[in-house]
């Protein structure tokens, strides 16, 4: 029987038995964020790179309460609108000495916060080529994902819904197609909304989710982190359960032999 | 602002004195241009102890242009935006290079800007240095660290200022002029006037 031990999630070389990776952002401080990993179960955290406050450092640090010991960071390339910020971002974040891990997105409309699909190609060759383990937010598009993989990318990470939206998994099939013909792992990023919709996406063969929103923006983020870990683990058991196909009409469960006449 | 005549008598004195500082003035309150009504209500803040010059060269003993006192104001306030400086020392610096030298003002004092103008972190003297030649040497450099101004001392390497910031034990990462600086290479990277600092670390994000 497959079990998290058996069934390990293998990224860049290493194994981690959680298969979501949640996003540190939006909550209200360091020890909620915390509480919120540990409810998650999560190995991978993504962070964000901005600029130290000079004026006033502050004297806590998001490290301090999520220590690189205990989890993978995965720094990010959120707010970048041109391949060169991303590029500039990770080689900062690489020296600020978490690994060469880097969750590259290139931003290419402010709105729907969809990927410039170009300039992250661009991007992920220089980085690649630099060392970096790319791990590209995109579009949920086979063609962009299979580029994204033959140039050396570590995963793919397609979108199911515009960053933030909660909309869930908007287009399956298209997933479904990035999936059969991934030979890198294939993480949801972007677009959760609720449990159901981690649980779909590891039903598809998505080999991870990675969320932010739909955990620090619920009601109750320790409880939707919880319900999150719940439920990757129930679509993964159940994608590799190997569910029944569907069909229009029904099927008796009760055997028809024996009926009383 | 009218410097007078003894102020004019003291440089001849001190320009007789080759390679010598020497203090020629000092004065009480000196705001070199009129400023809008506007700032001269707001209140004013201190912007700290600051230093600036102005110089002109000379020529087998013809000067080529006076250095003027009130250019040398200028240029101490100008990178804090101050409009006010108050206890103005002035002195006559005179570098000289055979049949060559120069002649500066080097003005000290503490400059005040309007409230909400860019700040100064250090409460000593940053130096402008225009037209100024080699024998000046500033005792400190002003640097931008993620866009805000800031002084350092001469030769103020990169960890002498991440030290100062109190970012030592923090997991941060440094550029200058856009280039990553490595961790290693903090102490041998010396800051020189001008410089633009990245200073970044994590944040939480998704």
């Amino acid at each position: 029987m497959p079990d998290e031990l058996s069934d390990p999630f293998v990224l860049a070389g290493r194994e981690y038995r959680s298969r979501l990776i949640i996003g540190t952002g939006k909550y209200p401080s360091f020890a909620d964020t915390r509480r919120a990993a540990e409810a998650s179960g999560a190995e991978i955290i993504t962070v964000a790179v901005r600029r130290v406050n000079i004026t006033d450092p502050g004297k806590e640090n998001l490290l301090d309460h999520l220590p690189p010991a205990r989890f993978t960071i995965l720094p990010n390339t959120a707010g970048c609108y041109t391949a060169e910020d991303a590029i500039r971002t990770c080689r900062l974040a690489r020296e600020a000495g978490v690994g060469t891990l880097v969750k590259l997105e290139v931003i290419g409309d402010e709105k729907t916060l969809f990927p410039d699909v170009a300039a992250t190609i661009e991007a992920a060759k220089v980085l690649v080529k630099e060392g970096f383990q790319v791990l590209p937010y995109i579009t949920d598009d086979p063609v962009a994902c299979k580029r994204l993989e033959e140039i050396g990318c570590a995963a793919v990470m397609p979108l199911a819904a515009p960053i933030g939206s909660g909309l869930g998994i908007r287009n399956p099939f298209n997933l479904r197609i990035i999936i059969e013909h991934a030979r890198v792992p294939v993480i949801v990023d972007a677009g959760v909304g609720t449990a159901s919709h981690a649980a779909e996406a590891l039903e598809l063969g998505c080999d991870a989710v990675l969320m932010n929103t739909a955990i620090a923006g619920a009601k109750d983020a320790m409880l939707m982190a919880e319900a999150m870990r719940l439920a990757v683990d129930a679509g993964r058991k159940a994608y590799l359960a190997g569910r029944i196909p569907a069909k229009l009409y029904a099927t008796a469960s009760s055997p028809l032999d024996g009926l009383i006449r | 602002m009218k410097t007078g005549v003894r102020l004019g008598l003291a440089t001849v004195i001190a320009a007789l004195v080759p390679g010598c500082s020497v203090p020629v003035a000092s004065l009480g309150i000196a705001m070199p241009r009129p400023v809008s009504a506007d700032l001269a209500a707001s209140p004013l803040i201190s912007r700290g102890w600051r230093e600036g010059t102005s110089c002109r060269f000379w020529l087998v003993g013809v000067p080529f242009g006076l250095p003027q006192v009130d250019e040398a104001i200028g240029n101490a306030m100008a990178p804090v935006q101050g409009i006010l400086m108050r206890e103005v020392t002035v002195d006559s610096v005179h570098p000289v290079y055979g049949l060559f030298g120069w002649h500066c003002y080097r003005v000290r004092g503490e400059v005040l800007a309007p409230q909400g103008s860019i700040q100064a972190v250090r409460a000593d003297g940053a130096p402008i240095v225009s037209r100024c030649p080699d024998g000046y040497r500033p005792t400190s450099v002003q640097v931008m660290v993620n866009d805000e101004p800031r002084v350092v001392d001469a030769g103020a390497t990169v960890a002498d200022l991440v030290a100062a910031l109190g970012l030592g034990p923090r997991r941060i990462a440094v550029e200058v002029n856009r280039a990553v600086v490595p961790r290693a290479d903090y102490g041998a990277t010396a800051l020189r006037d001008g410089d633009a600092v990245e200073i970044i670390h994590f944040v939480g994000g998704g």
